[in-house]
C-alpha cells in the first residue's frame, strides 16, 4: 500500500514538471520492453546483416563508377577539364588545375566514404535492428543513411578538387583533411539521431 | 625511424580509444538488453528503514537552497528516523539564515555554520564537519540546487539490507533543459552517463560511481574512512575508489530521481568541467595502483575501475591523436592509413564525445521515450572539442602544482542562479 501510494506521489510530481518543461522526460516504465523477444531480435539482426552486404556489396562495386562519372559531369560542368582513367583497376580523375599542373585522383574506398558507411552500417546493425519498429523502416532508414553518406562524399570530394584546381595540387590533402573525417562522422551520428527519433516515436506508440 | 614511432604512438592511441568505444557499446547493448532488476524499496520484501542523516553542504546558494530545503520537509520517509544537516560553509549571502529559519521550524533539521576561518575550501570539508553532526546510520547528501523526489530515501537505503553495500548512487536528471544549449548538452551526459552507463555497470557488477550528490553511505564505513579527502576536488570519485578498495561495494538505483540546475553558459561549463577533470587526474594518480593490486576485487572490476579512472585523460589523447594522426596523414600519407584516420573521430566521439558515446546518449534518450531531444546529438561534438582544452588545461596545472609544491586547489564553485524553481 506504502508503495503504491508513495509511486504514485512521485510520477505526479514527474508529470507535473514533465508538462512544465519542453521536451521533458516521459514517465517510464522498468518493466516495458525495450527490445524485440529475444528470437525476433536474432533475426532481424540476421535478415539486416543480408540487407547490408547486399548494399555494401553493391555499393563497393559500383560506387567508386558512380563517383568518377559523378564528379565528373560536375566538374565539367563548372568548366574544369577532367579526364577519367581505369588505371589499375581503380577509376580515376585526372584534373587540369589552373596552373597546367594536373592532379591525378583515385578514387579508392577509403577515399570514397565507404568507411563511414560502414560504421553507420555496424552502428544501425546492433544498436538498430533489435528496437521496436517495423523490418522495413529501419531497412528505408538504412538505405537512406548510405545514400546521405555517399552524396556527402560527392560534395566533399568535388569541393576539395574544385578548390586545388585554383590553389594547387597541395591544397587538395588539406580540403580533404580538414573536410573528411569530422564531417564524415558528422553525418553518421546526424543520421542515426534521426533514426533513434522515430524509432522512439514508434515505441512510444 | 620517425614514421615508425608516429605509428607506435597512434597504434596506442587508437587501441585506448578503441577499449571505451567497446565498453560503452557493452553498456548501450546492456542498458538495452537487460530488463531493470532493480528493486524498488526494499531488498526480500522487507521494510528495512535505517536512521538517515541528509548532509547539504551550501556555500552562498541562498537562490536555490530554500526550494530544496522545503523540498525535505515534504520527504516521505520517517521524521523520527531523518535528520537533516545544512552546513553552511562561510556563506555571505542569506543562506546562513534560511538555514537556521528552517532549523527553528522543524526539529530535525540543524544548522551547522562554518566561519571564514575554516569555510570556503571546499565540498569535501565541509562535508567532514556535517560528519562530526551526523548520527544516522546512512548518510545522504544533496547539492543546494537539487529537488529530490519525495520517496527517494526510501528508494536509497533500501540497498543498504545487503552487508556488502557501502553506498548507492541515484540517478540525476536536469532539470532546467530547455532554458540553454549548454544545459540541454549537458542533461544528454546526464542521460548517457546514468540511463545508460551507470545502469548497465550496476547490471554487469562493475563498478558504478558515487557522484557526490544523489548518493547514499553507510556512517561507519566512511568514518571508517577518515571521512573525505579535503585535498581532492572531487571527493565523490575519491569516496567511489576508496569504498572499493574497503571491500565493500557500491549499486546504483535508477528509480531514485534527484532534479538538478545544470550550467547554463560555456564559462560555468568550462570552470565545473575543468574542477572536475582535474579532481579525476588527482584521483588517477592517487588510486591507480591501489586500485590495481587490490585483492578486494575482480579483474573485470578492476579493468573497468582504471578504465574510470583514466576517464579525463581521453580527450587529451583525443587531440593528441588528431595531432599524430596530421602528421602522418601529410608526412607520410598511404591508403591503409586513410581508413584507419577515417575510423578515428568514430572512436574519439565515441569514447570522450562527452564521456558517455552518443551512441550511449542515443539509447538512453530512447529508453526515456525522448524523441526531439535526439536531434540535438551531433551537437554533442562541440563539448567534445571543448573538454580537449579543458582535460590539457586541468593536467596541466595539477603537474605545476605538484612541480610548484603547492597542494591547495582553488574551489571553483558552481553558480545557481535559482532559475529551477519555475520547474517545482
Amino acid at each position: 500500500m506504502l508503495i503504491s501510494i508513495q509511486t504514485s506521489k512521485s510520477n505526479a510530481f514527474f508529470k507535473l514538471c514533465a508538462g512544465k518543461m519542453l521536451g521533458a522526460p516521459r514517465a517510464r516504465s522498468s518493466s516495458a520492453r525495450e527490445l524485440l523477444s529475444k528470437n525476433e531480435s536474432r533475426v532481424y539482426v540476421l535478415a539486416g546483416l543480408t540487407v547490408l552486404a547486399v548494399s555494401y556489396s553493391i555499393l563497393w562495386l559500383s560506387f567508386p563508377f558512380f563517383l568518377m562519372e559523378a564528379m565528373g559531369r560536375l566538374l565539367s560542368a563548372a568548366q574544369v577539364s577532367v579526364t577519367k582513367t581505369l588505371g589499375s583497376g581503380v577509376p580515376s580523375l585526372v584534373v587540369r588545375l589552373i596552373d597546367g599542373r594536373y592532379l591525378n585522383l583515385p578514387l579508392t574506398w577509403q577515399r570514397c566514404g565507404l568507411v563511414s558507411v560502414t560504421v553507420f552500417g555496424l552502428l544501425f546493425l546492433f544498436l538498430m535492428y533489435p528496437l521496436h519498429g517495423s523490418f522495413w523502416l529501419k531497412v528505408a532508414w538504412l538505405e537512406l543513411g548510405f545514400l546521405m553518406g555517399l552524396g556527402w562524399s560527392l560534395i566533399r570530394l568535388s569541393l576539395a578538387t574544385l578548390i586545388s584546381y585554383y590553389l594547387g595540387a597541395g591544397a587538395f590533402a588539406v580540403v580533404e583533411f580538414l573536410t573528411g573525417p569530422l564531417t564524415d562522422i558528422f553525418w553518421v551520428v546526424a543520421a542515426w539521431s534521426l533514426v533513434l527519433s522515430t524509432l522512439t516515436s514508434r515505441k512510444n506508440g | 625511424m620517425l614514421v615508425l614511432i608516429l605509428y607506435f604512438i597512434f597504434g596506442f592511441l587508437v587501441a585506448v580509444m578503441s577499449m571505451y568505444l567497446m565498453r560503452h557499446y557493452v553498456f548501450s547493448f546492456t542498458a538495452l538488453s537487460k530488463r531493470s532488476d532493480q528493486p524498488l524499496y526494499s531488498l526480500h520484501g522487507l521494510s528495512f528503514k535505517p536512521t538517515v542523516s541528509v548532509l547539504i553542504p551550501a556555500r552562498n546558494e541562498e537562490a536555490v537552497v530554500g526550494t530544496l530545503l522545503h523540498r525535505i520537509t515534504e520527504l516521505t520517509y520517517p521524521k523520527d528516523k531523518l535528520e537533516v544537516i545544512l552546513i553552511n560553509d562561510a556563506s555571505t549571502d542569506n543562506t546562513g539564515r534560511i538555514a537556521d529559519e528552517f532549523a527553528k521550524t522543524y526539529d530535525y533539521f540543524k544548522a551547522v555554520h562554518r566561519g571564514t576561518d575554516i569555510g570556503g575550501r571546499g565540498k569535501a570539508s565541509a562535508l567532514n564537519d556535517g560528519l562530526k553532526h551526523a548520527t544516522g546510520d546512512v548518510l545522504t547528501f544533496f547539492d543546494a540546487d537539487y529537488y529530490p523526489q519525495v520517496d527517494i530515501v526510501e528508494k536509497l537505503t533500501s540497498y543498504f539490507v545487503d552487508p556488502e553495500v557501502g553506498a548507492v548512487q541515484g540517478r540525476i536528471t536536469v532539470l532546467n533543459e530547455p532554458t540553454t544549449l549548454v544545459s540541454r548538452l549537458v542533461a544528454l551526459e546526464r542521460i548517457g552517463g546514468y540511463r545508460v552507463d551507470q545502469l548497465a555497470r550496476d547490471s554487469l557488477g562493475l563498478i558504478p560511481q558515487c557522484g557526490g550528490t544523489v548518493c547514499a553511505v553507510r556512517r561507519d564505513l566512511i568514518e571508517y574512512l577518515g571521512g573525505w579527502d579535503h585535498e581532492m576536488l572531487t571527493e565523490d570519485t575519491d569516496l567511489t575508489f576508496q569504498i572499493y578498495e574497503a571491500g565493500y561495494k557500491i549499486r546504483y538505483a535508477n528509480e531514485a530521481e534527484c532534479y538538478e540546475e545544470a550550467v547554463e553558459n560555456w564559462r560555468s561549463y568550462w570552470r565545473q568541467r575543468h574542477r572536475w577533470a582535474k579532481g579525476h587526474m588527482q584521483c588517477f594518480f592517487k588510486h591507480f595502483l591501489a586500485f590495481a593490486r587490490s585483492k578486494n576485487l575482480r579483474l573485470r572490476e578492476k579493468v573497468d575501475g582504471l578504465l574510470v579512472l583514466g576517464i579525463y585523460f581521453v580527450p587529451i589523447l583525443v587531440g593528441l591523436s588528431w595531432l599524430v594522426g596530421a602528421l602522418i596523414f601529410f608526412l607520410y600519407p598511404v591508403n591503409w592509413f586513410y581508413s584507419v584516420w577515417i575510423l578515428l573521430p568514430v572512436f574519439t566521439y565515441s569514447s570522450a564525445g562527452n564521456f558517455a558515446s552518443f551512441f550511449e546518449v542515443g539509447t538512453g534518450v530512447y529508453l526515456d521515450g525522448r524523441i526531439r531531444v535526439s536531434w540535438i546529438i551531433p551537437v554533442l561534438l562541440l563539448s567534445l572539442i571543448l573538454n580537449v582544452f579543458i582535460c590539457s588545461k586541468a593536467l596541466f596545472d595539477l603537474m605545476l602544482s605538484n612541480v610548484t609544491g603547492k597542494k591547495v586547489h582553488n574551489w571553483a564553485k558552481t553558480v545557481h542562479s535559482g532559475g529551477n524553481s519555475k520547474y517545482c
